[in-house]
């Protein structure tokens, strides 16, 4: 667990910074505690000042997320109430003896934690005051300069909504933008180390921890990394390049000064663009570990300076970085000064401890034109049998190795003449915070790397007498696997005599060896740009016990043409897109328009569709409201199933079943609406396609408004919707044609059927019927039924309400019209048109009983009820006739029709019926079925089938059916049936 | 020059620029104007003749680069036909630009695509950048030089309304363009079949795009910025226009 929390916190720092100590503490929000977090004291001392900053960290799963940070400068304090003292270094507050309570501010930020009282807090509370006391010594604030590194660790809040601006970050990893460490970045940018493995043994460990990277790594670095490479490879289309010669020289001059001229070694008459020099062991003195000391780098500056002086050209220099021995200046020719950008350095430290830079590495980094070129020098730890330690050091130097993107960091880039967007590595505009020493077109490293012979001094010494270099350097002890280095013509460069040009003749009689290289290594591609001209030493120099070593190469210095790099990255991206678009989900449908034909009233017809995943991805597919609607298509229309889910290569049948009832037919009738619908079938993340669905619709005098219906000169097929012109008001009919037609034909039919309106009628009759209604064209059931093309008869019965109470009833009347087969035409024909009677009234989009009327219908029957006892029948009727005088004409006319009607069939069954209370029952059954339809109240109200008010309902109407008003037979009767 | 010697303290806050920027685009204008060429043009540097007419609306993206940006279109190509004209504002709501297609040979496809302009000003997003392109210039005879006359023999299966004659142009480039100022609009003439003026149409439209008002958090508090954004829309077209008549 410790160890845990070590190792990853070291994961999310920065090579700069490092872990003083962690401590477990509980957060507090507003005073009470919450949950747990590791603070960790997180320093940089990159500046000449160490810099603190307090991290709180929580765990989630096998990462960590930075929940506070609060930096130590100066105003670092404690808060807390219970606490007198003023800085941190005091103790809180606390809960009691175990537990103490702190609330560190520092001006901008405030936190509070619980800590337990152990020698932990008294670690942390040694640190803070320590940084405290330097923050103040050194004035630091939030408003200074210093601090600057910690904003590369952003703090990850919970109530933080996701950056929009990273959404393709938050898709790949639920805590998207948490790892916004700059080493997230550097661990998967430094991907050229993977091909470096075979250098050290520690390769291994380190692609476990790049995996363990990729999973916070986002999408879109990936991508960018992936069109980066692209760009590379095909660098050659849009760069241009011209030779530059550049100087490598390195040289260990063991403490030592001197006034011999440079000018040999630095070869002054080659005319070199560029100088990088690296010295080693420039300073020996004991408290160069401890003090910058920089009169040694201007002693060897101001040599270097005056042999360069000798040159016909002027040099400049750039940069030079020292590390206790270790120095390296670059100068450059100050005619190509103005293309040297973005220079940078680094020095890493791998000597006592791992910091302090008796071995290590100076590093330098800049660009010339639009290369990139990074010259390190190193001091390798001595000795022959320390090739272990080599490896060790030179590993540690190329993975600390960082350079700044100073082009992202001070805005530069937005300088720059042409768009380099989106591009990382190794071109100008990269992205990338810091950049290792592979990321480099070329990486030229030098310095004291301790490579020895491994052969006898003696046999050493003879081999070079003899000029046998070949065997010498089949024992050379070079380690630098992937690097290339020029053939070594010349002596070993080690040790020799101070002041001579003999080899080492003190007691030690060290092993002569190559220790002073000159390597490089440039990136894939890149390596025909560089040319080594010379690689020598030179002996002439006398003032170390190292001779100076020099490189002359020869860079094909590249500049990238604007133009042609916009082209080749727009085809890049243009590819890239391509893929992209082409791993959208993709459907074919079997067809996108489809026409169902004719169309009648209550007839569905279904029609299927074939959606295809045609595509190379799984498409989630699904039909979708239009813009401001609910529903997905119109309410005429089912489509079944709404969704689908098509791996590639699958499909999927949808039914769409086109019905045209009551509720959806009254515009359609009046023409003001066609059977047309537009359905979209979205793919989600892709294309909507259009489904077009239409019909011809047959209009019908079903749900067709009583004004229209008694308006229409002719049955309403008998004119187009469009042509027809309607009668003006006077001439409107007393009540719609058809509604006598279907009275007329049961009047004359109906007189000797048994259980009319109590039998569900042949639907193709009642599709008969209904054309002849639309059409104007008579009835001839005689030829229809003689063909006796009729499926038997149903028992099913009218219509919801009846339907309890018929049941035994309409069983009866079957088998009654089952056994007279001589009537079996006519009796159907009239139980179709009873049906269709009762199917015209449930129709019609208002009924026969207004919506503003039926309230006080029902209260007319209520009314009844309560004055049942006062037995005054007629007021009763009075009661009822009055809510019907206000009726419109046409529908008092109705209403007295039907009513009229009914108690002629009434008249009809009842003689054949022996008990009074089967004639009661019937009565009922009929006041039941047709109050169920003449009364009907708005919309699907749930009071339709509430049982005090069906019976209102049939009150109401057997006022009506009744002829003579009789006292009733008591509300015992009227429950009996209802419960029936 | 940059000092370099300054690794340790150059740590200004970095905000990486590279965060695409999605600009929701719709293409819009009558039915065979060329809406879907011009986008397979732009996507996927492809022409087809001939094509089927989209029947939905097609969804492609492209990332096209301004500057130090990133924008990626998301772009959804409507159907043109007019039965699918209630469908459209779905496409547009939301939509922060919107290339509105006529026709050159055919006069009366400006009219539907000034109508559509109108609806776009009236019911969009009121910061829609909205470009109006005069596609099929390879039709014309005052195409780019030479460009056209390598294409005459290959027309013999005719365009939509199926003629093999030389077509004229209905819309002249004066015209258009001072109806493009007017509005407020971007305008190109455009060929999709020979690659004019598509690219240069969308990388303006990306230059147009307030990102600033994309990349805020939260996009309420709409009025001011949509009066400054349609001030600075006037002057743009006015700017594009120029260069659109250049190019012809």
């Amino acid at each position: 667990m410790e160890k845990n929390w070590r190792e990853q916190i070291a994961h999310i720092l920065r090579p700069t910074e490092f872990l003083r100590f962690y401590v477990e503490v509980r957060v507090l929000t507003e005073g009470k505690a919450r949950d747990r977090r590791v603070l960790a004291l997180i320093c940089n001392n990159q500046s000449d000042v160490e810099e603190g900053v307090l991290f709180f960290l929580k765990r989630t799963g096998s990462s960590i997320t930075i929940r506070e940070k609060l930096a130590i400068f100066a105003d670092f304090k404690d808060t807390s109430s219970s606490s007198t003292t003023t800085t941190a270094a005091g103790v809180g507050g606390g809960n009691g003896p175990e537990e103490a309570t702190f609330r560190y501010a520092n001006g901008i930020d405030t936190v509070e934690f619980e800590i337990t009282r152990d020698d932990n807090m008294e670690q942390m509370l040694i640190e803070l005051k320590r940084l405290i006391n330097s923050a103040q010594d050194r004035g630091l604030t939030s408003s200074g300069s210093s601090h600057r590194w910690t904003h590369y660790y952003s703090v990850h809040s919970p109530l933080m909504a996701v950056d929009p601006l990273d959404g393709l970050s938050s898709i790949g990893h639920p805590e998207g933008n948490m790892i916004s460490a700059p080493y997230g970045f550097r661990k998967t940018r430094s991907n050229p180390l993977m091909s470096f493995s075979g250098v050290v043994g520690i390769a291994a460990s380190e692609a476990e921890m790049h995996t363990g990277m990729m999973a916070t790594h986002d999408l879109r670095a990936v991508k960018e990394e992936w069109v980066a490479k692209q760009l590379l490879d095909r660098e050659d289309e849009f760069t241009e390049r011209a030779p530059m010669r550049v100087f490598a020289g390195t040289w260990n001059v063991n403490g030592r000064s001197t006034d011999e001229p440079l000018d040999g070694w630095l070869r002054i008459n080659e005319a070199y663009d560029i100088y990088a020099i690296g010295f080693q062991e420039v300073d020996l003195s004991a408290e160069a570990y401890l003090i910058a000391d920089t009169t040694r780098e201007e002693m060897w500056c101001a040599a270097i300076e005056s042999s360069l002086g000798q040159s016909a050209h002027t040099y400049v220099k750039v940069i030079s970085r020292q590390l206790v021995g270790m120095l390296i200046v670059v100068y450059v020719k100050s005619s190509i000064f103005d293309h040297v950008r973005e220079v940078t350095s680094t020095s890493i430290g791998c000597g006592l401890m791992g910091m302090v830079g008796n071995k290590g590495a100076v590093a330098v980094r800049l660009r010339v034109k639009d290369s990139y070129l990074c010259f390190i020098n190193a001091h390798l730890a001595a000795d022959t049998y320390q090739v272990e330690r080599r490896k060790q050091n030179y590993w540690e130097i190329v993975r600390r190795a960082s350079f700044p993107n100073l082009a992202l960091m001070s805005g530069l880039q937005r300088m720059s003449s042409y768009s380099t967007a989106n591009l990382t590595g190794y071109l100008p505009g990269s992205s990338q915070r810091y950049f290792g020493v592979f990321d480099n077109d070329h990486l030229i490293w030098m310095g004291d790397l301790n490579f020895r012979i491994t052969l006898p001094g003696p046999e050493v010494k003879k081999c070079l007498a003899a000029g046998n270099m070949d065997k010498l350097l089949a024992h050379d002890q070079s380690i630098f696997d992937g690097f290339e280095e020029g053939d070594i013509t010349f002596a070993p460069t080690y040790k020799y005599d101070v002041g001579t040009n003999d080899f080492d003749s003190s007691e030690k009689q060290r092993t002569p060896s190559w220790c002073d290289r000159v390597l490089w290594r440039s990136r894939t591609g890149a390596g025909k740009y560089i040319r080594q001209l010379q690689y020598t030493s030179h002996p002439e120099l006398l003032a170390s016990d190292h001779k100076p070593v020099s490189a002359d190469f020869e860079i094909m210095i590249k500049t990238i043409l604007p133009e042609k790099h916009a082209d080749v990255h727009g085809s890049i991206i243009r590819e890239l897109d391509k893929y992209e678009n082409e791993c959208m989900p993709d459907v074919s449908v079997s067809r996108l328009q489809i026409d169902f034909g004719e169309i009648k009233y209550e007839q569905p017809v279904t029609e299927t569709i074939v959606i295809e995943n045609v595509g190379q991805v799984t498409a989630q597919c699904r039909f979708i409201p239009k813009f401001e609607e609910v529903s997905i298509c119109k309410p005429w229309l089912w489509v079944n199933p709404p969704t689908a889910m098509l791996v590639p290569g699958d499909k999927a049948v949808i039914s769409m079943t086109l019905l045209v009832d009551a509720m959806s037919a009254p515009p359609l009738n009046a023409g003001e609406d066609a059977l047309e619908d537009i359905l979209i079938l979205h793919l989600d993340n892709g294309k909507d396609l259009f489904v077009s669905v239409s019909a011809t619709y047959v209009p019908t005098c079903f749900a067709t408004s009583l004004e229209r219906l008694t308006r229409l000169p002719h049955p309403v097929r008998a004119v187009s919707v469009a042509e027809v012109e309607l009668l003006p008001p006077e001439n409107q009919l007393s009540m719609p044609r058809e509604l006598w037609r279907i009275i007329d034909y049961l009047q004359q039919h109906g007189r000797d059927v048994d259980g009319l309106f109590m039998q569900a009628g042949n639907p193709y009759l009642i599709a008969y019927i209904r054309d002849c209604l639309d059409t104007g064209v008579e009835f001839e059931f005689d030829t229809l039924v003689e063909e006796s093309a009729w499926p038997a008869g149903e028992t099913s019965t009218l219509n919801d309400a009846a339907e309890s109470a018929d049941a035994m009833q309409a069983s009866a009347s079957t088998e009654h019209t089952a056994s007279d087969a001589t009537r079996l035409g006519p009796a159907y024909s009239v139980h179709a048109m009873a049906e269709i009677l009762l199917r015209f009234l449930e129709a019609m989009p208002e009924p026969v009983i207004p919506y503003d009327h039926y309230q006080r219908c029902l209260d007319a029957s209520h009314y009844d009820k309560e004055m049942a006892l006062q037995s005054v029948a007629n007021r009763i009727l009075v009661c009822a006739l009055q809510a019907l005088e206000t009726l419109p004409r046409i529908n008092m006319n109705m209403f007295l029709y039907l009513t009229a009607f009914l108690r002629l069939t009434l008249s009809w069954s009842q003689p054949r019926m022996a008990a009074d209370e089967e004639r009661q029952l019937h009565l009922n059954k009929l006041a039941m079925v047709f109050s169920a339809v003449l009364l009907r109240s708005k919309g699907t109200a749930p009071e339709r089938f509430q049982q005090g008010i069906l019976n209102q309902k049939q009150q109401f109407l057997k006022f009506f059916l009744v002829d003579e008003q009789k006292p009733p037979r008591g509300e015992e009767a009227d429950g009996a049936s209802a419960a029936v | 020059m940059a000092d370099g010697s300054s690794a340790d303290n150059t740590g200004a806050s970095p905000s990486v620029p590279m965060k695409p920027v999605q600009v929701k685009l719709v293409l819009l204008g009558e039915a065979a104007v060329g809406k879907s060429s011009l986008v397979q043009r732009f996507v996927n540097n492809e022409f087809q003749e001939n094509k089927e007419p989209t029947i939905g609306a097609a969804f492609l993206t492209q990332k096209t680069y301004v500057e130090d940006k990133v924008i990626k279109f998301e772009i959804w190509d409507t159907a043109g036909q007019e039965r699918f004209h209630s469908l459209a504002p779905m496409y547009y709501r939301n939509a922060q630009a919107a290339v509105v297609v006529y026709d050159v040979t055919r006069a009366p496809s400006l009219d539907r695509a000034k109508s559509w302009i109108k609806e776009l000003q009236r019911q969009a997003n009121p910061n829609i950048v909205i470009a109006l392109a005069g596609n099929k210039l390879d039709l014309v005879n005052d195409a780019e030089q030479g460009l056209h006359s390598e294409e005459d023999g290959h027309d013999e299966d005719g365009h939509e309304d199926g003629e093999d004659m030389p077509v004229t142009r209905q819309v002249s480039t004066e015209e258009a363009r001072i109806y493009a100022d007017e509005a407020g609009l971007l305008f190109f003439e455009t060929s999709a079949k020979l690659d004019l003026n598509v690219q240069e149409m969308f990388n303006e439209i990306a230059r147009k795009i307030p990102i600033e008002q994309l990349m805020a958090p939260s996009r309420t508090g709409r009025p001011g910025g949509a009066s400054a954004g349609r001030i600075e829309l006037i002057g743009n077209g006015q700017g594009a226009g120029g260069r659109g008549s250049c190019a012809c």
